[in-house]
């Protein structure tokens, strides 16, 4: 039986597995979305967001902090694997509305006032935002006429993500798991 | 920590962004109608035409070909280069107020709030 003993460095050590392990799972689920053909999707325009599932659980399980650091990740690592300048741009003004209104809730302390589905819309509706705000920079105000589509889009999108967070087990969250290997038969 | 099920806080989210919505449509139904003309700017610049022509156009933009079809009073994109091709699948637009957006190609094709054409000053790019 070998004595374990945790140490200090261990919590970040702890951090960056945990940290890259939902960035891949943030960058699947981006992948997974590109594959999805474009004409299948009922509202032009708007992605399904399904990394936001990522970005949320992290922001959860871990922190804000982490939760930005893992969505700057998966925009770097979506950019360099298919993507274009324009991409790069949108996603990052789209996750930095995200970060924004996780914060927000964090500092409020309304989290446990909402279900994720809440959350989630509330995210797709920042990240389409953000991506809108691009838009307009870099195309003018004709943009503005998405704004129906963009509510739309947040609502049923948001929901869909949200459902499926709701569905993760608690114990994703649970982080009181000690370190110490445990040995059967010694 | 957020609960597992459906709150009284997602209800107004909910809500807010369906009456948010219905704003904008309210908007739109009023300020809209059918259009006469419509511009389509590019990277060089901007250029009317109307939509009562039955054309097909056929520019380059920021390095991305597109090919617009007006037909029938309304105005679709019927291909193009960009990565994106949420141009193509954005349909017909006919109202005025409404756009259709190609960010790759910096491409924007709107059509025109009332008016008349001869209101505007024809710049063929």
């Amino acid at each position: 039986m070998l004595p374990m003993k945790t140490l200090s460095s261990d919590k970040r050590v702890r951090r960056l597995a945990e940290d890259s392990a939902l960035v891949c799972a943030a960058l699947l689920l981006s992948f997974v979305e590109a594959v999805i053909p474009i004409a299948a999707l009922p509202i032009p325009g708007f992605k399904l967001g399904l990394a936001n599932i990522a970005i949320l659980l992290t922001a959860y399980r871990c922190s804000v902090g982490d939760a930005a650091v893992v969505s700057l990740a998966r925009i770097l690592l979506t950019f360099l694997f298919f993507g274009s300048p324009t991409s790069l741009i949108f996603s990052l003004s789209g996750g930095i509305l995200v970060v924004a209104v996780l914060t927000l809730l964090k500092l409020t302390k309304s989290s446990p006032k909402f279900s994720f589905i809440g959350i989630s819309v509330l995210c797709a509706a920042a990240h389409n935002f953000g991506q809108l705000i691009a838009a307009l920079a870099l195309t003018g105000h004709a943009v503005l006429s998405y704004l129906p589509a963009l509510a739309a889009a947040s609502l049923i999108y948001g929901t869909l993500t949200g459902v499926i967070l709701n569905a993760l087990p608690d114990r994703l969250y649970n982080k009181s798991q000690s370190t110490k290997v445990r040995y059967e038969n010694s | 920590m957020p609960q597992k099920r459906l709150t009284r806080a997602d209800i107004i989210v909910f809500v807010g962004i369906i009456a948010i919505l219905a704003c904008l449509l309210l908007r739109a139904f009023i300020s809209g109608g059918a259009g006469s003309y419509f511009t389509v700017t590019t990277a060089d610049g901007t250029a009317s035409y109307s939509l009562s022509d039955d054309t097909t156009i056929d520019l380059d933009s920021n390095g991305v070909h597109i090919s617009i079809s007006v037909e029938n009073g309304a105005v679709s994109v019927v291909s193009s280069d960009c990565p994106d091709l949420t141009c193509q699948n954005s349909g017909a637009i006919s109202s005025s107020g409404e756009a259709i957006i190609c960010v790759p190609a910096k491409l924007v094709i709107e059509i025109a709030k009332g008016g008349d054409a001869s209101d505007e000053d024809f710049i063929i790019g």
